[in-house]
């Protein structure tokens, strides 16, 4: 999930539409694959159903922004089109990992000998 | 924060490209659908991009927090030479708040007059019935 939010902290205003597709996508399936066991869990539940809300507007925002002719996108345009949509997956995607870190924290007391 | 002349100065501009395009001077063409490009050509050659972007905003109601979408619009200035385009200008209603309202209503003029034409042509493509 680090590795997610550093590909989304790195993207350059230079992004094409072919390429923030493949981002998007890409990220989409890890972090759905990474929630999945933990979808029903009371303590994660709101901030996984954030990121699926975040995915979301992210698909919507992209769709504003597919060029009309592919080989004539205007420049910045996807990236200036995305960059907040990209900006609160990466803000949930941090939210969960703080929640997952304290439930790590939590196990690792109630599994501590005395 | 820019002086209120360079204020003064981009809105006396975003009226006059206004006008330009209400007079069908201006060829605005659709990049994207939240895009439109003009290339201009002679001297100098620039191009000019006009978006509509949203941004989350956070809202304290009753002291309820909810995230609400904001609209504004990007103006984008690029000088073409032959190294290729030079951004020379761009500026945000979102920072410029006295500026969005003029680049609300140069897009709105540039979405209808563009969907006035494509009526106009899908009109056109009616078969003409005999009488």
């Amino acid at each position: 999930m680090t590795e997610i939010a550093q590909k989304l902290d790195r993207i350059q205003p230079e992004l094409a539409f072919a390429e923030a597709g493949d981002l998007l996508r890409e990220i989409q399936r890890r972090l759905r694959r990474l929630m999945a066991p933990f979808a029903t869990d009371p303590e994660l539940r709101d901030a996984i159903g954030a990121v699926l809300q975040a995915l979301q507007a992210a698909q919507t925002s992209l769709k504003a922004v597919r060029p009309t002719d592919p080989a004539a996108e205007a420049p910045n345009s996807v990236y200036y089109g995305t960059q907040d949509a990209f900006d609160t997956i990466s803000n949930c995607v941090a939210d969960l990992l703080g929640l997952f870190e304290k439930q790590t924290l939590h196990f690792g007391e109630n599994d501590a000998e005395p | 924060m820019p002086s209120l002349d360079e204020e003064k100065e981009l809105q006396n501009y975003l009226d006059e490209v206004t006008q330009a395009t209400r007079e069908s001077l201006i060829a605005w063409r659709t990049a994207n659908p939240t895009t439109y490009m003009w290339e201009k050509e002679g001297s100098p050659a620039a191009r000019l991009s006009l978006q509509q972007l949203e941004r989350n905003v956070v809202v304290t109601e009753e002291g309820r927090r909810s995230l609400r979408k904001k609209q504004y619009y990007l103006f984008q200035v690029f000088e073409i030479s032959a190294q290729g385009p030079n951004l020379r200008l761009s500026f945000d209603g979102d920072e410029r708040t006295t500026l969005n309202d003029k680049l609300h209503a140069l897009f709105e003029l540039i979405r209808t007059e563009k969907l006035l034409r494509d009526l106009q042509f899908l009109k056109s493509t009616l078969p003409e019935r005999r009488s």
